[in-house]
């Protein structure tokens, strides 16, 4: 069977829109682009699909915020202690898996980061920030361009975090160079998928809206 | 289900900043093609029919070899001019050789005329003294109908070339009341738009000088802007410091072509939607 390589945008604990998108799409390797449990109605169920389809993941920043958590760093808010309760109840092993994940996993085309690349595209001038948190390049400048629409790397990057951007599929040179698959699924919206080796976007519209943006 | 995406002007938000008489086509074939419309016209027209410089040559026409029109602007108001003198523009304008800058132009022209209308390939007054030489200009006379500022290129190099040319404006263009450029400042801080279309470099001029700087340079990156012609184009350059998309022919159709091929090139991609 050849590969099908789907990168998932931000599931924030959509399980049933990430159960239909797999479904359909039918991949034989699934990378999820963070911010995996938070906010949405079912952080166990993405749970039970990230074990069953052995999925491959770079950390959000949700996802580094729960580890603080699970490591006492941070006092954590109600809503945050519900998920950390629930996953250490039903889904024994998430906090190790989860500690594991890197912030950039590199393929061959493309390099998958949650948030963000510095624009020369050099991983070494990317900090955890970046990778975490960005939006906009100068990161604290809320009014400058967003940091894609300045990035000058060769190498194409895949990213999430950015739901009010929404999609963005930028090809430069004849091939797909920038892809951003946070398409707010969590805000009533959609959950995206890319299929690498068809450069093929899929999309499941959000049963209901979970939260407001 | 696959999302149709019958056009890469799907969805797209565009600015026209053309006069209320001319934006009609635009909006009406732009929403054809799936695009949202925002309408700020950036030129007023000031018609000038009362001038004794019009109103000698319309009473010369006999003499005229050659009509040159430099806008459908130009063309509605000769016809206008030419109503108002109770003349059949057929019969006024029958003995004329008919030049336009623009297949537009020459279409209205042409339309108003039921006579066959030249125009060159390029959008630009050079292209047009190119063609007027080929078409054989030594010891003719040229009427020449046009806006206040026009380039007076077109004349000069025809009057080298041995034409004898009288040039008459018919109307001037002047930057529209300031209290209808709020909406256009609204949409831009707002990131409403992606595109902004040009039909002349005054367009331009008037667009820069109501504008804010800061404001510009904060929502530039993320707009594309589409210019008619070579010259307007250049005005995108010289004053918004951007490259305009430039299309074949000085038409609306070939500008939605340019802008659609220009589209499909960096960002289109339509998803396919999973409904079971």
């Amino acid at each position: 069977m050849n590969t099908r390589t789907l990168v998932v945008g931000d599931v924030h604990g959509c399980a049933r829109e990430l159960q239909k998108l797999l479904g359909n799409v039918q991949p034989t390797r699934v990378i999820l682009v963070g911010d995996l449990f938070t906010k949405g109605p079912d952080p166990v169920g993405v749970w039970n699909l990230i074990q069953q389809y052995q999925m491959e993941a770079v950390m959000g920043n949700h996802d580094a915020w729960l580890l603080k958590i699970v490591a006492g760093e941070v006092e954590p808010r109600p809503k945050h202690k519900r998920i950390v309760e629930q996953l250490n109840l039903r889904a024994p092993g998430w906090d190790r898996w989860l500690q594991h994940l890197p912030l950039f996993l590199d393929l061959e085309h493309f390099t998958v980061v949650h948030a963000g690349l510095h624009p020369t595209g050099e991983l070494a001038q990317t900090t955890p920030e970046m990778a975490l948190l960005m939006r906009h390049w100068p990161c604290d400048n809320l009014n400058a361009p967003h940091w894609h629409e300045v990035y000058q790397g060769s190498k194409g990057v895949i990213f999430g975090h950015d739901a009010r951007r929404g999609l963005v599929y930028v090809r430069r040179d004849g091939k797909p160079h920038l892809i951003g698959l946070d398409t707010g699924c969590v805000y009533g919206k959609k959950l995206t998928g890319y299929l690498l080796e068809r450069d093929e976007l899929f999309q499941v519209s959000a049963a209901q809206v979970y939260q407001a943006i | 289900m696959n999302i149709a995406c019958p056009s890469a002007l799907q969805g797209q938000r565009i600015l026209i900043t053309r006069p209320p008489e001319q934006a009609a086509a635009w909006i009406a074939y732009f929403q054809s093609l799936g695009a949202s419309t925002y309408h700020c016209p950036l030129i007023a027209i000031q018609p000038e029919l009362s001038s004794s410089a019009l109103h000698s040559a319309l009473e010369q026409l006999k003499t005229y070899n050659f009509l040159v029109v430099s806008s459908t602007n130009t063309v509605q108001l000769l016809l206008r001019a030419l109503q108002a003198k109770q003349c059949d523009p057929h019969t006024a304008l029958a003995h004329l050789r008919l030049v336009a800058v623009g297949p537009q132009t020459s279409a209205a022209l042409a339309k108003a005329t039921q006579q066959p209308v030249v125009h060159p390939e390029v959008y630009q007054a050079e292209s047009l003294v190119h063609m007027l030489i080929e078409m054989g200009i030594q010891d003719q006379r040229l009427l020449y109908l046009r806006a206040q500022g026009a380039r007076e290129v077109l004349a000069s190099q025809l009057r080298e070339r041995g034409a004898i040319v009288d040039e008459v404006v018919i109307y001037q263009t002047q930057a529209p009341d300031p209290a209808s450029l709020l909406p256009l400042i609204h949409w831009l801080e707002n990131e409403e738009l992606d595109i902004l279309t040009f039909a002349s470099a005054s367009a331009v001029t008037h667009f820069a000088e109501t504008v804010p700087q800061a404001l510009w340079d904060r929502v530039s990156s993320r707009l594309k802007i589409a210019a008619l012609g070579p010259i307007t184009a250049q005005a995108v350059q010289d004053k918004l410091g951007k490259k305009a998309i430039v299309p074949l022919q000085a038409s609306l159709e070939s500008l939605a072509e340019a802008l659609q091929t220009d589209l499909q090139s960096t960002q289109q991609n339509a998803p396919t939607e999973v409904s079971s």
